[in-house]
């Protein structure tokens, strides 16, 4: 099986449960997490290069 | 090589976890910088024994055999035990094939190692704290929804079905997995099942049991986790990513989707307690989604769930929160 549509096509026919079917495939050596650019979304708090430390003093 | 002495321990706190978990290293680091008497068992590598129990007085002490060392384990001051990931390898001595290749041989086994684990956890529970699920942590998706139900929360039409052609063709539904996802590998790739939109013209006339659920709309999803009584919850804005839009978990990783701390109300979190009172949990990490109503369904809870990511996004070191937990009970 090289795709999801050779996946879905051959396990079809099994009649297996339905949730079978919903598929998502992976190159088997990008098995491992891939490379991000962010880890976090660009506009999430958690992503500490937006951050910008207070330079004044805040009263 | 394997020493010929064993070393004996008296730990307060057992943990028992696989190797493989993540978060498995930084909760005993947080242990170890308090200073806390523990002992952990790799569900991964160790292998165990009941090396010696009285029930006239009740002590018992326990053999954890690795490549490299034994340990016997006087478990009497054991105050608390945090079962994360995994399930107990009692000790079986090889055996011939011939021997393995009878059903009443492995019938034999199956059912030694089944008492001895089930005793073990009746043993722990009736004496001191137990912090996580028993065994597989397997739990019934079926039961935890109808469950859910009983407390009052919301959870999409929910049906199990072999023939899709009862279901209404104007309205849109969801299949996902009863117990667990299918992954499968061919030569090229490795296919996981996630959950998805129900494509009728894929189906013969009659299947296997099927879990389906009715859509829902929702404007995001929210991920809690619970532990003892602490609760943190995430947003996830899941609709932002095409591929994501039914299943969070289909992540696109040049455009992550937004991840944001949230609140959830107080009527919500009773819920969640009284639900895991019931299906006795004392941790769980549950899925909810939040509608373009302004309603909170009950998707499904995994007892237990990755919550790293979570406790970042919150800006919280969770391994920290549950070494501290643990340390306290």
């Amino acid at each position: 099986m090289k795709n999801n549509h050779e996946y879905i096509t051959q396990l079809k026919k099994y009649g297996l449960p339905a949730d079978v079917l919903n598929v998502n495939s992976f190159p088997i050596k990008q098995n491992t997490t891939q490379k991000t650019n962010h880890l976090y979304s660009k506009i999430s708090r958690a992503n500490w290069n937006n951050f910008i430390m207070p330079f004044k003093k805040i009263i | 090589m394997k020493t010929t002495t064993s070393i004996t321990k008296q730990p307060e706190i057992l943990i028992i976890s696989s190797e493989e978990d993540s978060n498995y290293k930084s909760i005993t680091e947080w242990l170890a910088y308090y200073k806390a008497d523990f002992f952990c068992i790799n569900a991964y590598s160790d292998i165990l024994s009941i090396h010696s129990y009285d029930m006239q007085t009740q002590e018992m002490s326990l053999l954890i055999e690795n490549q490299n060392q034994e340990f016997i384990i006087d478990i009497n001051n054991v105050k608390t035990v945090f079962i994360r990931k995994g399930i107990l390898n009692f000790k079986v001595n090889p055996i011939s094939d011939a021997l393995l290749k009878q059903h009443a041989v492995l019938d034999y086994i199956y059912h030694y190692e089944k008492s001895l684990n089930e005793f073990l956890e009746y043993y722990f529970r009736s004496r001191c704290n137990v912090i996580g699920l028993w065994g597989a942590a397997f739990i019934n998706k079926l039961i935890v929804l109808e469950e859910a139900k009983k407390v009052d929360f919301k959870i999409p039409e929910t049906f199990l079905k072999t023939n899709l052609n009862t279901l209404k063709t104007n309205t849109s539904y969801i299949s996902k997995t009863v117990a667990i996802p299918l992954i499968t590998t061919s030569n090229h790739k490795k296919f996981m099942t996630y959950t998805g939109k129900l494509d009728f013209s894929l189906f013969p006339k009659r299947i296997m049991t099927s879990l389906i659920q009715k859509e829902i709309k929702k404007l995001f999803e929210i991920r809690v986790f619970v532990f003892l009584k602490k609760i943190y919850s995430m947003a996830i804005f899941s609709q932002m990513n095409k591929e994501s839009v039914v299943d969070y978990r289909v992540y696109n990783n040049d455009t992550p989707y937004l991840e944001e701390p949230y609140t959830i109300p107080n009527y919500l979190q009773k819920k969640i307690l009284k639900l895991m009172e019931v299906l006795k949990l004392n941790t769980g990490s549950f899925d909810f989604m939040y509608t373009e109503d302004g309603e909170y369904y009950f998707l499904e809870v995994n007892p237990v769930g990755q919550f790293g990511h979570l406790g970042r996004v919150c800006g919280v070191d969770l391994n920290k929160v549950i070494a501290q937990e643990i340390i306290s009970l």
